[in-house]
């Protein structure tokens, strides 16, 4: 669609998938629970990522009027902020997910002295 | 195209979620009023669930409705769910106040119950959730309450242990389910679920195969379907029981409906002839691959379960061979409607589906709260868990035996139970599909025997190893002098209560009770862009 250097939706999209390689690669080689943490958020920005630029990009204004109640918000070309609500939504979600992940590893801490995620190894089988 | 609904409409059809979100607040500010006191928030609690349970049966005869934008659908599958889940609520209070004395303490109440009447909003928006943005969001407000609850007595090595592992596995599944949403709203350019469900079956790329699996990542995790099932027996081993009761129940549940109505969003997409022979193939694949999954996990679960000393651990597994049965029938909704191509004459309708799964999980309800209520009443008093402690309880409870062998029976599913007759609507559910069905129903008759082995292996323990004799040295011996003698007289009332209440219900359900009120409700929504018909399991 845009020449090479030209910033599109392509490039978006690529950071996106990088900073998704980026987050799988994180929780798959931590040990720590915090780093795993850390690889989780990277994956909700990845995905954030991918939100606001199709929203943006390839979806500004309401999709085809097959939607059958979405119509509500809006008729067809009105702009469309699907993604940006659900962007909105995930910086919620994570911080909310950060605050509890982080209480349990408190929690986890003061009983094991340490996050180590391969210290949780009492139940097995 | 739906009118657009008055905004009280719309509200009123809420208000059983509201309900619970206004007991979490009030919870929560008792205890400026009340300091340490347990039976004040409880009693509030109870209120919020009443209420709820009030609004949601006020609501049952809905035949269907698209609120908010689309964000929910309120029709009578998700309604009947709900009702189902705030009875289930209220009786793992009544088993929280009876037997959690010593293990959540005075201080955390508030908390424990915020916690649990935000997870019940969660799951009960779970039932009702029709767009990728309320799909996220109530699988959130589900699991993150949940993570919590597991590391409620936070003293507990193993309960901080259960936690951290849950928190970590649900992070890391519903942040891969995040990014397969956004892929889906990138490809589709909607979040809402019906017309996701037609670009997926109309025109289908690799990119828009990604991002529905890792949809079904996050669904797989919430019904610890095989990949994704390490986190359920450590949590379920190392969380309270009530927490343990409540997720086993609740959490699957409301899983399995969101895994329907998902599957049927896509079902009726195709029944609808979206996409045409192709986007029925495709149907056809995803329905197969669901059913397969959902075989493997229950075997798996089965397996497993059969070597396992711990009496909760044992449970988790037969929670994940019972959620297994259920994925196995209700992948088939994706290849059920009325107009499916004419190559594929299939009598199966989305209703016959709806109302099999909620029979399944009334019954699975009862059974599962009694065999947990047992379980934390005996721990209560042996202060363990492991099957050996259980030597000798028939000869010192007979009622606790009894009632715990009825749990186990219908678990296994004993006919004249109602465990047997939810597995039997879920063989008349596949056998409506031909080959694949009769290839389940082995699957499902194969695993059903497995099960008597490790559901007898308690019964055994408590009959006949080690007996009443003398040279019985469990725990149970020990304790013996300060036990209950019988159990009306040392088991408190509510725990009597909520054990005959189960017992009865299995009994009831076992002789066709229910079946005919499932079938009422077991009405499934499609929205009308897609395959026109609410379609009742009657009418055909």
């Amino acid at each position: 669609m845009n020449s090479f250097l030209q910033i599109g939706l392509g490039h978006f999209v690529a950071l996106s998938l990088l900073v998704l390689a980026a987050g799988v690669a994180t929780v798959l080689t931590k040990r720590n629970a915090i780093g795993i943490l850390i690889g989780v958020e990277l994956i909700l920005n990845a995905a954030g990522i991918n939100l606001v630029a199709f929203n943006a990009l390839a979806w500004p204004t309401s999709a085809e009027a097959g939607a059958a109640v979405s119509a509500a918000a809006g008729a067809l070309g009105q702009p469309a902020l699907d993604g940006m609500v659900f962007t909105i939504f995930l910086i919620v979600l994570a911080a909310a997910e950060a605050a509890v992940a982080l209480a349990i590893f408190l929690n986890f801490y003061n009983n094991f002295n340490s996050i180590d995620v391969e210290k949780a190894n009492a139940m097995r089988g | 195209m739906m009118p657009k609904l008055p905004a009280w409409e719309e509200i009123r059809l809420v208000l059983p979620e509201i309900g619970l979100a206004v007991g979490m607040c009030a919870v929560l500010l008792v205890p400026f009023a009340r300091r340490l006191s347990k039976s004040v928030p409880a009693a509030a609690a109870l209120i919020a669930l009443g209420l709820a349970g009030f609004f949601a049966v006020d609501s049952l005869g809905v035949s269907g409705r698209s609120i908010l934008a689309g964000a929910l659908v309120i029709d009578p599958f998700s309604q009947f769910f709900k009702v189902l889940l705030v009875v289930f609520t209220v009786l793992v209070l009544a088993q929280w106040l009876l037997a959690g004395k010593d293990r959540i303490s005075a201080a955390d109440t508030p908390d424990f119950l915020c916690l649990l009447l935000g997870a019940t909003a969660g799951m009960a928006l779970m039932a009702s959730a029709a767009n990728l943005l309320s799909i996220v969001v109530s699988i959130e407000m589900a699991s993150l309450p949940s993570y919590a609850l597991a590391g409620m007595r936070k003293l507990q090595r193993r309960g901080s242990e259960a936690a951290l592992k849950y928190v970590l596995f649900g992070a890391v599944a519903s942040a891969l389910m995040i990014y397969g949403c956004s892929l889906l709203y990138g490809l589709t350019g909607s979040l809402d679920l019906p017309t996701v469900a037609n670009a997926v079956v109309s025109g289908f790329s690799p990119l828009l195969g990604l991002g529905v699996l890792l949809l079904f990542v996050g669904l797989a995790f919430k019904l610890s379907a095989v990949p994704l099932h390490f986190w359920c027996p450590d949590v379920f081993e190392g969380a309270p029981t009530e927490v343990t009761t409540f997720l086993s129940v609740a959490s699957k549940g409301a899983a399995v409906c969101l895994l329907t109505r998902i599957l049927w969003s896509f079902g009726a997409a195709a029944a609808a002839g979206v996409g045409g022979e192709r986007g029925w193939n495709l149907l056809v694949g995803l329905a197969v691959a669901v059913a397969a999954l959902g075989a493997i996990t229950a075997t798996w679960g089965n397996l497993v379960a059969m070597h396992q000393t711990n009496l909760k651990r044992l449970l988790a597994y037969s929670s994940m061979a019972h959620a297994g049965y259920l994925m196995m029938a209700v992948g088939l909704i994706a290849i059920s409607g009325p107009t499916g191509p004419a190559a594929a004459k299939l009598n199966l309708l989305p209703g016959h589906v709806a109302a099999a799964v909620l029979f399944y999980l009334l019954v699975y309800l009862f059974m599962n709260m009694g065999a947990f209520t047992v379980v934390a009443l005996a721990a209560q008093q042996v202060g363990s868990e492991d099957l050996r402690a259980y030597r000798g309880l028939m000869a010192w409870s007979p009622w606790l035996g009894v009632l715990l062998t009825v749990f186990l029976l219908s678990l296994f599913g004993m006919p004249g139970l109602g465990g047997f007759l939810g597995k039997i609507y879920l063989a008349v559910v596949m056998t409506k599909v031909g080959s694949i069905g009769f290839v389940l129903i082995a699957v499902l008759l194969f695993n059903t025997l497995l099960s008597l082995y490790y559901y007898m292996r308690p019964v055994y323990f408590m009959a006949f190893a080690g007996g009443s004799g003398a040279e019985d040295d469990s725990p149970l011996a020990d304790a013996r002098g300060s036990l209950m003698p019988s159990l009306p007289g040392a088991v408190p009332g509510v725990g009597v209560a909520v054990l005959v209440i189960c017992a009865l219900a299995l009994v009831w359900t076992g002789l066709g009770g229910g079946s005919g009120m499932t079938k009422d409700y077991g009405l499934i929504w499609s929205p009308p862009g897609q395959a026109a018909a609410i379609v009742s399991a009657e009418s055909k």
